[in-house]
């Protein structure tokens, strides 16, 4: 309890300073916010980036340092997660990384790309025994005994490694729904020869730990670095000198690293705050969406060099004001950072209720922008993260440790 | 010089019966010695300060109930449980205020009020003033603090009332039940959170003797963690007891809001249920425990009253 409030006194504080940090434009209160058809033009954008550098260099490292130490030890362990925030695209970030992982010194196999949770959460384990089956390397038939002693020759035979990038699709909150879970994890202590590579959110490996002990198998564990100012701005940097007005990106402080060090501050070093943030703080000339018919287009200088550049403008970087919540609410948004993105059949099913009974708590969150929809799944809008996390351990919800 | 043989009475004894009248003027004196000149400037200065008492009471309790069901729950029980020392508060000032309008307190006069106010509290408010310094006591060892959730005698609910005489518990039927402080001094205090949000919810199940008693432990602790309203930082247990009837399957675990707790256990049980459906898990035979109700013995021991709605 008293951890939980040092943390949001902490935030608090913390927000302040980067407040009176943030650069403020003399030009804010002529500015109106960006139209949603503009703001999801440049989302796209945004998504269509590589996950950032100092993260994918962050997975090659700590990868090829455990991957060699598994390889020469016999006992070292065979495992390696990564995690972090609910709201961080973890697996985009682990497929980026290996992707670009060129002298990989090992075969990295893909039995569950980011997998969708069945429609019934019962059979998960049966899907993943499924995902597993086409493998050798995985065969139940073949698994070693985790107390055995290993033949040294066996070292050479070590050259598999199995990327789980999204482990938080594998469970759902509900009896029987972590039984697959608990699958991997004794095929994993069983399966020495071959190396486990895990993403997995801060507040889904929490839960995990509570239920079936999953860190007494997986010693190992990272969390992603935090992300700074410079780093974001070197992220975004593709973007943002495309829409962004010159002017700004030639002021004497030249790269305004106010700005973005308040950024990063807000974002908690996440990226997907951040760019959430970053949107949120960006102003157009109200000129240019006055005409009612016709909605201005993002026409970026990269896209089309003779068209029209359509000039932005940042202010300030803030968090979204934080709509009032009631019980009901927590408990739908806690179970949301627990599963990631999920259908509201299954969020309904993991909260023990009718789909009918939340489907008005539903609405009225994606109306006040605490959700979002997207692909017919629901998860947390991530710039309300950092407030949610204050809310829920305010109200006694165990939370990640992001 | 001749003395007159009246001159050598003695008069003592023939005085005796009239000393009380002495004693009683000197009590008098003490009496308007202990209390000050009555006047309307200072009638009205104590009305004003009752009446600042009677607001600050009022205003602290609505402010202490209005805030705590605002704030983040953690925040709750602290802001209720200030509400006692709060009111005590203003009740020390209101009376030293009063007592330095009406009265000169010398060191005499302190003697002799606090005898009177001794006599008169042990005759006629004997049992208001232990149910006054039972509060006051129980402020301090905390038998009870607002927002626990307590059984006194019949009665159990949360503390929503902490009065000068006694506090106010509501059940879970919405009732609001009054009991003394002095209760304290002779009835046990069941206190289920002592102070924190979260309080022990036992659920109990039933099932026959062949049912595959680790499958039902197992699907248990999954209702458990499955549970919305679980405090996962909180152990869960489960425990089981032979009956000559069944087997009794006893799951303890605590909601994150001890107010949850009916609906915290309905959760349970409609999981757990769930789950048993599936594995077709058999309950007690119906016609046995029938038997054992009608010959008139217990079923189970009785539930303890906090497992009970």
């Amino acid at each position: 309890m008293i951890q939980g409030f040092m943390w949001s006194v902490r935030q608090t504080v913390q927000s302040w300073f980067s407040q009176a940090q943030a650069t403020v434009s003399e030009t804010e209160e002529e500015l109106v916010p960006l139209p949603d058809v503009l703001e999801n033009q440049l989302a796209q954008k945004i998504r269509a980036l590589p996950s950032p550098e100092i993260y994918q260099s962050f997975i090659r490292e700590e990868l090829a340092i455990a991957i060699e130490t598994w390889q020469q030890n016999l006992d070292a362990p065979n495992s390696l997660v990564f995690l972090g925030s609910p709201v961080e695209p973890i697996a985009a970030i682990l497929n980026d990384g290996l992707r670009q992982w060129s002298d990989a010194p090992v075969n990295i196999i893909t039995p569950l790309p980011c997998m969708a949770r069945p429609e019934d959460p019962l059979v998960s384990i049966q899907q993943i025994r499924d995902a597993l089956d086409p493998y050798t390397q995985l065969d139940p038939d073949n698994q070693e005994d985790a107390d055995e002693q290993l033949d040294p020759d066996s070292l050479d035979a070590r050259q598999t490694v199995v990327l789980i990038p999204c482990l938080e699709q594998c469970f759902l909150r509900c009896i029987g729904g972590w039984e697959g879970i608990e699958y991997l994890r004794d095929v994993a202590i069983h399966h020495r020869h071959c190396f486990w590579v895990i993403g997995c959110s801060h507040w889904a490996w929490n839960f995990l730990d509570f239920v079936c002990q999953v860190s007494a198998y997986f010693s190992e564990v990272k969390s992603l670095p935090e992300l700074n100012g410079e780093v974001l701005k070197e992220w975004l940097d593709p973007v943002v000198k495309t829409v962004i007005a010159a002017q700004a990106q030639t002021e004497e402080d030249g790269d305004r690293p106010d700005y973005w060090h308040s950024l990063a501050s807000k974002a908690l070093g996440v990226s997907s705050i951040a760019v959430n943030i970053w949107l949120q703080s960006l102003r157009i000339d109200p000129e240019l969406v006055a005409d009612g018919d016709k909605s201005p287009d993002l026409n970026l200088a990269s896209d089309n060099p003779e068209g029209e550049e359509l000039i932005l403008h940042e202010v300030k970087p803030s968090l979204p004001s934080f709509p009032s919540l009631n019980h009901g609410d927590r408990y739908l948004l806690h179970s949301l950072l627990i599963h990631g993105r999920m259908t509201r059949a299954h969020l309904a099913f993991s909260l023990g209720q009718r789909e009918g009974q939340i489907q008005s708590q539903i609405q009225a969150l994606l109306r006040t922008g605490l959700l979002e929809r997207n692909d017919g799944c629901l998860s947390v809008q991530p710039s309300h993260y950092v407030r949610l996390k204050t809310e829920l351990a305010n109200n006694n919800f165990f939370v990640g440790d992001d | 010089m001749a003395i007159a043989p009246w001159q050598t009475l003695d008069f003592s004894a023939f005085l005796d019966p009239f000393l009380f009248l002495a004693q009683i003027d000197s009590d008098k004196n003490v009496s308007e010695r202990l209390l000050t000149d009555l006047s309307l400037r200072k009638l009205l200065r104590a009305a004003l300060t009752i009446a600042i008492a009677y607001g600050s009471f009022f205003a602290i309790q609505t402010a202490t109930t209005w805030i705590s069901e605002r704030v983040a729950r953690r925040f709750r029980l602290m802001i209720k449980q200030a509400l006692p020392f709060w009111k005590a508060l203003i009740l020390v000032l209101t009376l030293a205020d009063l007592f330095n309008i009406f009265l000169n307190l010398s060191e005499a006069n302190l003697l002799a009020l606090t005898g009177t106010i001794a006599v008169a509290l042990g005759f006629a408010f004997k049992d208001y003033a232990s149910s006054v310094i039972a509060g006051i006591i129980a402020l301090f060892e905390a038998p009870y603090r607002m927002g626990d959730r307590i059984q006194m005698e019949d009665h159990y609910g949360e503390v929503v009332g902490y009065g000068l005489r006694g506090i106010q518990i509501q059940t879970p039927d919405d009732n609001v039940v009054t009991i003394p402080h002095n209760k304290t001094w002779t009835e046990a205090v069941s206190n289920a959170n002592t102070g924190n949000l979260e309080a022990q919810v036992a659920t109990t199940f039933y099932f026959a003797h062949d049912a595959d008693a680790d499958k039902i432990i197992s699907i248990l602790y999954q209702a458990a963690y499955s549970s919305k309203y679980t405090q996962l930082k909180l152990p869960i247990v489960v425990v089981m007891d032979e009956q000559f009837w069944g087997t009794q399957f006893k799951l303890r675990s605590y909601p994150m809001d001890a107010r949850d707790e009916f609906i915290y256990k309905t959760d349970l049980i409609r999981r757990a249920k769930q789950a048993f459906r599936r594995y077709e898990l058999p309950y007690p035979l119906a016609s046995r425990m029938a038997d054992v109700e009608q010959d008139g013995v217990p079923m189970t021991d009785a539930p303890p009253p906090l497992d009970g709605m």
